[in-house]
């Protein structure tokens, strides 16, 4: 999400620039403080103005988020974080504004906010905290959550089934959608940046470990032994490689996605499947999403899809522009008393003078 | 930047009637002043008479605030979880709301201004009302009538408008609300009059109550 041209300079801004005095209440331990860092190191990097920043969260652990950011914040409504920044942005879009939110506010009470943003494509750069579990409330299930997963609230195991927060920004026609993991600073840096960069809504799944309710939920995916087996990090034009000895890829059979071996002969790097973050329709981004349902396959993080496509705010003030020069008369007395409008004099009675 | 809630209802969205179109250029402007100094701004700081919090809006230099639904400390809007601030931020946010009434015009009796019986009424009953309590006037019943347009806060006059009439009757689309506030707000042995029929009410049907009560 690149700002707009500001007449004035940025000053150089250190991470603690944006750091509020505020006490952190999150659990000690929580994957939050981790993304609130790497929010905060970033920033610097991103070309704004502080005072233009706008953090806008629903409710939740990571919507308290904001309170944390030495920038303007909004701390609002469950679920209408992304209704609350769509206003901020189509008033006042010279501004850069972030939306907090995570599984269970972003996709349960707000699942309906969170598509209206991506496929209105307002300019903002969305961080979905992704943890599999409510956590405020104290450890029931969430709509990412897996099916049979025991939790408080599901002691004889999750029977929904949960969303891929990555296929619904896809179903959405979200123009960016990237995944990143908490623990994996660089990456998350990356991503951050990526996301920010981006012109339109960026859609952005956090995976966020819970360390009171559910702990571990992505221990394959951040402990170094196996983390290389698990993970497929996306690169946008190289082919897709992964494994502790870079020994595995990915090729496409038909529609279907395979994980093969390099090192038994039959397949070679040349063979696996390319990865194109510009690819159109969505359809290479929506087999990447496919992967955590298939048994085998690693986890892909990164960017899935980073697209161009008109911005929300940019045309609505362009269709308010263009109707108004086409406007020749723009009295509003004029208009209000234009249609069937009486003058209602003392003491007389009411007389139609237009009809 | 005290959320104001609209009451409409069916009644008013499917009638039609005559309507007077304000002249533009005698609303009064709406003046909205900015903070915008940093060595001044208090994000929770309250305007002594009003109570409303100061307006910073975004892009204002040096300003950088939260805003949210977590309770905040007086003054500085910090995150505060100290029981005796939680007290005193409720009742300024009560008294904040309380005091809109400074800016409610004296209440209008429509009859004389005390008497038997006082019909208090709101919204889209107002036609019925009046022509029953026209009727029952004309026929020399000691009734009058007052039609609130503010709910929350009521106007600061009324309570002294109730205490002049022996009987108040509240006809109302409904099962009692505004009755019961009154009754609460007053203690005044209020007389509800319900109808939740999906209609309108009938002048007769009130007319019928007046002269039941009073007739």
């Amino acid at each position: 999400m690149a700002q707009q041209a500001t007449p004035k300079a940025v000053p150089t801004y250190t991470r603690e620039d944006f750091q509020s005095d505020q006490l952190v209440r999150w659990c000690p331990g929580c994957g939050d403080y981790a993304i609130l860092a790497q929010v905060q190191r970033t920033l610097p990097e991103m070309g704004v103005r502080r005072e233009n920043v706008v953090f806008v969260s629903g409710i939740g652990c990571s919507s308290r988020f904001p309170y944390y950011m030495n920038t303007y914040g909004f701390h609002g409504i469950h679920g209408r974080a992304p209704a609350i920044a769509t206003g901020l942005k189509l008033a006042r879009p010279e501004l850069d504004v972030w939306v907090i939110t995570g599984d269970g506010d972003g996709l349960s009470i707000g699942t309906n906010h969170t598509l209206q943003i991506c496929r209105r494509n307002v300019n903002v750069t969305l961080l979905l905290f992704n943890n599999q579990i409510y956590g405020l409330t104290k450890g029931q299930y969430s709509p990412t959550s897996p099916h049979g997963q025991r939790t408080y609230s599901s002691p004889y195991g999750n029977l929904d089934w949960p969303f891929n927060p990555i296929r619904v920004a896809l179903g959405a026609n979200a123009a960016f959608i990237a995944r990143t993991i908490d623990r994996d600073q660089k990456h998350l840096a990356e991503v951050l940046l990526r996301a920010h960069e981006h012109r339109g809504t960026s859609f952005v799944e956090i995976y966020q470990n819970c360390i009171v309710f559910n702990d571990g939920a992505f221990e394959d995916l951040v402990d170094k032994a196996t983390r290389d087996d698990h993970v497929l990090y996306l690169e946008h034009g190289k082919p897709m490689v992964f494994g502790k000895n870079r020994d595995k890829g990915i090729r496409l059979d038909g529609l279907q996605p395979q994980v093969v071996s390099l090192s038994d002969g039959r397949w070679s790097v040349s063979d696996l499947l390319v990865h194109d973050e510009k690819e159109p329709s969505g359809a290479l981004a929506e087999i990447l999403a496919s992967f955590q349902e298939r048994p085998g396959f690693p986890r892909p993080v990164g960017v899935f899809r980073d697209i161009e496509r008109p911005i929300y705010e940019e045309e609505i003030h362009r269709l308010v522009e263009q109707a108004s020069a086409s406007t020749t008369d723009q009295d509003l007395m004029e208009l209000l008393e234009g249609g069937e409008t009486w003058i209602v004099k003392e003491e007389e009675e009411p007389a139609p003078v237009q009809a | 930047m005290t959320p104001v809630m609209l009451l409409s209802d069916g009644y008013i969205g499917n009638g039609a009637e005559p309507w007077r179109i304000p002249d533009l250029d005698e609303l009064p402007p709406i003046e909205v002043k900015f903070a915008d100094d940093p060595e001044t701004f208090a994000p929770y700081a309250r305007d002594p008479e009003t109570l409303a919090r100061p307006w910073a809006v975004p892009g204002t230099p040096g300003l950088e605030h939260r805003v949210g639904g977590l309770e905040k400390e007086d003054v500085t809007g910090n995150i505060s979880y100290d029981p005796v601030n939680h007290e005193k931020m409720v009742e300024y946010r009560r008294r904040k709301v309380e005091g809109i009434a400074r800016e409610i015009p004296p209440t209008q009796v429509f009859g004389e201004p005390e008497g038997e019986l006082l019909v208090i009424g709101w919204g889209s009953t107002y036609g019925a009302i009046r022509t029953a309590v026209e009727d029952c006037q004309a026929d020399g019943l000691s009734v009058s009538w007052v039609h609130l347009r503010w709910l929350n806060p009521f106007p600061s006059d009324l309570g002294e408008i109730i205490r002049r009439f022996r009987k108040v009757l509240i006809p109302e689309l409904n099962s009692g609300q505004l009755a019961t506030f009154i009754r609460a707000k007053y203690l005044v042995d209020a007389i509800p009059f319900s109808k939740v029929q999906g209609l309108p009410f009938w002048t007769h049907e009130i007319e019928g109550k007046i002269r039941e009560l009073i007739g």
